[in-house]
């Protein structure tokens, strides 16, 4: 019963039914509805920023520094969010700052997951001496202090975008790494894949044809979830100043502005710290609608347990619940 | 036999469960009656499907979400379990007068826990027996279940045991508590062959010693033929045919009995090809109209669109047919003969 | 396709495959970056033979090698003693593309019906993979009439190509992998407990499935089972397996008739006959204890420990596996 859903969990490119399966599912489960939401007017709003920002984000105004938002007293509707010390409009900001965060977050997410793939897909289908060489370098790798590697890079290369995605990335693969093994070495043992072997299935054609499909929900689950780590981790180096440097935004060069005045003008903080932590919220929402929905057995649970509810909701309503038929 | 008496232990009245699937819902069960007297033992039999397992989990209370019972009654001593004050006597009969036995030991047994100390805690719990009341009785119980050296095996873990003697450990817990009936859920089907005769022969003599009445759950017919009195045949989510099992195998009234009967491998015969039932068991998410097995029975006619009710054959048989008793599997079907 | 009914009889012909004092061994824990792996040795001193359009029934308890013969025999384990021959030649050491080219021949059915088949590919993709891994055709389409050609020879609905292996029952899940089995046209094919995941009503229809495909198309079968029941159906010959080694092989009505290793005999005894007066009648041999495990094999015979007829020689010596009879070979010291 499980098993008759399982095509419709994997949409090809070219089903047609693919798109409205997608918001069906989104139906059953409000939170994951909210983080796709939420997601969607990030990604607009990182492409259309430069057109919606009433103001240019690094523009700077001695005559309007420290404004509050437009609610409080002193605040005008020109400045929704209030202005930093500098006079620069915090609202604009604020939807500046998503550009460079979805930006570093894609990047290194697509950086760190295709290198750690490979090793992963490598030590997992060599196995043997390769398997162990190449996961005892991911131990010591994971052993090695991030923030340490992060500074020596830096300090040697000097801070910006680019440095930030590559050292992003250097220090963010092995968990993939790590999981694909994990997943490759199962899937070797299963009869399908000794079936693929069987009938003359060379290395290439076993990974890429029935390997690598059963990989991709897993790791797309893995990598929106490493996605929020990206940007929180973006928000950390720059607020350090290690990592987006002025005049460019960033939430986290944000907040770090704003901290000195955290008591007179706690606008300057909250905004841009809100939109990180909405922003990592509705992501986490959306990664466990997605790890539920690619898994046919969870998905049929969570339509029972809704099934469920819906009954017992009805059954109240009734009058007193039927009572078993009697023989 | 004669420690049969007549006060039915447990009934299952018209009993229908369903379970709520994506695809639709599923029906499990379509209405089963079934009984068991004291000191009797009953087989279940049918392929996957056809709902022999979900009947013991209805009984021991385990139908649970997708699951739900929909309607019909399970009666313990001729109370209810399911209305009233059921479900709450229900659990204090579960595990204690009922015990259930499953298909794999290893996932019903703790692997962190000895096996003597899991046979202990269900005698502390059910029986409240002090620790060493508990030490001594799962020795017995050990011994009565024929292992060998208990109080070497009693401090062992359950994956330094063979899978024959881990089906040991759990007959031996659900007899910890000395229960009435005692329901074995394809308890050889994971054990190899040789091992299969020594637990049936285990279950056989236990049932014999302790009078218990037995549940035995099965797809394989060579087992029934060996340990029960009575057979239940079950096939898309009803029974079809019910009578004494001497009498079931050598004169089966329904045609899928007989034809599961003809499609069973046997050692004695030395026909090189065995005979198959041709198609497949309908899906339950819509089952047919009528009987179930219409599809692929090479003797079905107009009025099998309607459900036959399992009906007297003759004594100590009964089926759900409408053309019992005729051979279905040879050549010709004499077709007018029956219908008369 | 003919070409397989004008065989010579069935004992003058060639062997297809020719096993000679095969041993393998496991790793019993895999060593570490730099220790050495302990081994365990799962099979020993293994021969047999099997003929063209022969089915030859491979019958052993958990624990006895015989997924393990089955996949030593496909190259898929290397040996740690003894010889393969396939045709005639010897293919022990072969490797790489020469064994890749090599599995044209030799075939594997799977006992599980759900798991042997990828869910994310239609069955026309699935049984049209072989040929095109071997270059016979460049995509599944290209193969559709051939491909449709298979699903007659193997009983499935014509409509079946564009639907995923979800939508079938185990049964037809089971007669998808024969036909991509037999899309190479194997001359040998492996058949690990082909239907004992099946129901009984349908594993006959598999079973018989397998004898018509050998009529038609002169396959040889080792078919690889658990119990006695369902090989005496189908096999020619029968071999026994017990804890590594054979115990027992022979034709098929000699070793059902008169069983000679108190092993096989155990093993008739243990199939219950639905019948309950038979049953009832039937002597039954129930020997006490276990299977020895893998890892601490006893010495001398395996199955000294649960025999009735065994002595002191029983626990020292291994008895070899010699002619008793016409063609009956037996490893037993008594019998």
């Amino acid at each position: 019963m499980a098993a008759s859903t399982t095509t419709s969990s994997t949409p090809s490119p070219g089903q047609p039914g693919a798109l409205r399966n997608f918001f069906t599912e989104l139906r059953y489960d409000k939170a994951g509805l909210f983080g796709f939401s939420v997601i969607v007017l990030l990604i607009l709003m990182a492409i259309f920023g430069p057109l919606i920002t009433p103001y240019d984000p690094a523009a700077q105004s001695v005559v309007a520094r420290l404004k509050p938002p437009a609610w409080l007293p002193g605040g005008s509707w020109a400045h929704i969010f209030g202005t930093d010390h500098l006079g620069r409009d915090v609202f604009s900001r604020v939807i500046a700052g998503a550009r460079i965060s979805l930006i570093a977050g894609v990047s290194v997410v697509l950086l760190a997951g295709a290198f750690g793939v490979l090793v992963g897909l490598v030590a997992g289908f060599r196995g043997g001496r390769t398997d162990s060489v190449l996961m005892r370098i991911v131990d010591i790798q994971v052993a090695f202090p991030g923030l340490l590697m992060i500074l020596l890079i830096v300090s040697v290369v000097g801070p910006g975008l680019v440095t930030m995605i590559v050292v992003l990335a250097i220090t963010n693969w092995m968990i993939y790494a790590r999981v694909v093994r994990g997943i490759v070495l199962s899937l070797r043992q299963t009869p399908y894949v000794e079936a693929a072997e069987m009938i003359g299935c060379k290395p290439g054609r076993v990974i890429f044809r029935h390997i690598l499909p059963n990989l991709t929900s897993p790791l797309l689950t893995l990598g929106i979830l490493e996605f929020t780590n990206v940007v929180l981790a973006e928000a950390a180096m720059s607020f350090l100043g290690l990592g987006v440097q002025p005049p460019a935004t960033s939430w986290g060069l944000d907040v770090a502005n704003g901290k000195d005045y955290i008591f007179v003008a706690w606008w300057l903080i909250t905004f841009p710290g809100m939109a990180i932590s909405i922003t990592v919220l509705s992501i986490n929402l959306f990664a466990n609608w997605m790890r539920v929905t690619t898994d046919p057995q969870e998905r049929e649970k969570r339509f029972a347990r809704a099934k469920a509810a819906e009954r017992r909701r009805g059954k109240r309503h009734d009058a007193p619940a039927p009572a078993p038929v009697e023989a | 036999m004669d420690a049969i008496s007549d006060m039915p232990l447990l009934e299952v009245e018209r009993l229908c469960v369903e379970f709520d699937t994506r695809a639709g819902v599923v029906h499990g069960l379509r209405g089963v009656d079934l009984s068991i007297r004291r000191g009797e033992t009953l087989a279940i039999v049918g392929e996957s499907g056809s709902g022999k397992s979900v009947t013991a989990q209805a009984v021991m209370g385990l139908i649970d979400v997708p699951g739900r019972i929909v309607s019909g009654d399970i009666k313990w001593k001729g109370q209810s379990l399911l209305t009233g004050d059921g479900p709450k006597r229900a659990r204090e009969i579960r595990g204690k007068e009922v015990s259930l036995i499953f298909q794999d030991p290893m996932t019903s047994l703790n692997p962190l826990l000895t096996v003597g100390a899991q046979i202990a805690e269900v005698l502390q719990r059910h029986l409240g027996m002090t620790k060493t009341q508990a030490r001594t009785r799962v020795l017995e119980l050990l011994e009565a279940v024929g292992i060998p050296a208990p109080p070497r095996r009693a401090n062992q873990y359950p994956h330094e045991l063979s899978g024959g003697m881990r089906q040991r450990i759990m007959i031996a817990m659900a007899i910890a508590c000395e229960p009435q009936l005692l329901i074995a859920d394809e308890p050889t089907t994971a054990l190899d062959v040789t091992i299969q005769a020594q637990v049936l022969e285990l279950i056989a003599g236990l049932q014999e010693t302790l009078n218990l009445s037995v549940i035995l759950i099965t797809h394989d017919l060579g087992v029934v033929a060996g340990l029960c009195r009575r057979v239940a045949v079950m096939y898309a989510g009803r029974i079809v045919e019910m009578g004494l099992a001497d009498d079931l195998f050598e004169r089966p009234s329904h045609p899928y009995t007989q034809g599961l009967i003809r499609s069973t491998p046997r050692l004695d015969d030395r026909m090189n090809r065995l005979i198959a039932i041709e198609g497949s068991p309908p899906s339950l998410l819509s089952p047919p109209v009528g009987c179930s097995f219409r599809a692929r029975c090479p003797i079905a006619v107009e009025r099998c669109t309607e459900q036959p009710p399992l009906a007297v054959v003759h004594p100590g048989a009964s089926a759900a047919c409408w053309r019992p008793s005729v051979p279905a599997w040879q050549e010709s079907p004499p077709l007018e003969a029956a219908l008369t | 396709m003919s070409a397989a009914l004008s065989l010579p009889p069935l004992a003058d012909r060639e062997p297809v495959l020719s096993v000679r004092s095969m041993t393998v061994e496991y790793e019993a824990s895999r060593g570490g970056l730099w220790s050495k792996p302990s081994k365990v040795q799962a099979l020993r001193d293994i021969s047999f033979d099997i003929r063209p359009g022969e089915t030859l029934g491979l019958v052993g308890e958990s624990g006895s090698g015989k997924t393990t013969i089955g996949r030593a025999v496909l190259r898929r384990l290397d040996l740690a003693d003894g010889r393969i021959f396939f045709r005639g030649r010897d293919i022990t050491n072969v490797r790489g593309e020469e064994l890749r080219k090599l599995r044209r021949h030799m075939q594997l059915v799977f006992q599980d019906p759900y798991a042997s088949l990828n869910p994310r590919m239609r069955v026309l993709d699935i049984v049209a993979e072989p040929l095109i891994v071997y270059g016979i055709v460049k995509n599944a389409d290209e193969a559709r009439d051939e491909i449709g050609e298979l699903m007659r020879l193997v009983g499935l609905p014509r409509d079946a190509h564009d639907r995923y292996p979800h939508a079938f029952s185990g049964g037809q899940r089971q007669r998808i992998g024969i036909a991509r089995a037999l899309a190479l046209k194997p001359e040998l094919i492996v058949a690990d407990e082909p239907v004992s995941a099946l129901d009984v009503s349908v594993r006959a229809q598999v079973v018989n499935l397998l004898q018509d495909l050998q009529k038609e198309l002169g396959i040889a079968y080792l078919f690889i089972a658990h119990d006695l029941s369902v090989v005496r159906h189908i096999s020619h010959r029968v071999a026994i397996l017990h804890s590594g080694r054979l115990v027992e092989i022979a034709d098929r009505d000699a070793l059902y008739d008169n069983p000679q290793h108190p092993y096989t005999e155990a093993l008739l005894s243990a199939v219950p006959v639905p019948d309950p007066r038979t049953q009832r009648a039937r002597k039954r041999l129930i020997y006490r204890g276990d299977i020895p495990d893998v890892a601490h094999w006893p010495s001398g015979c395996h199955f000294h420990a649960r025999c009735p007829l065994a002595t002191e020689r029983c626990s020292l010596q291994v008895p070899l596996l010699i002619n008793k009879g016409e063609d009956h070979k037996v490893a037993c010291w008594h019998r």
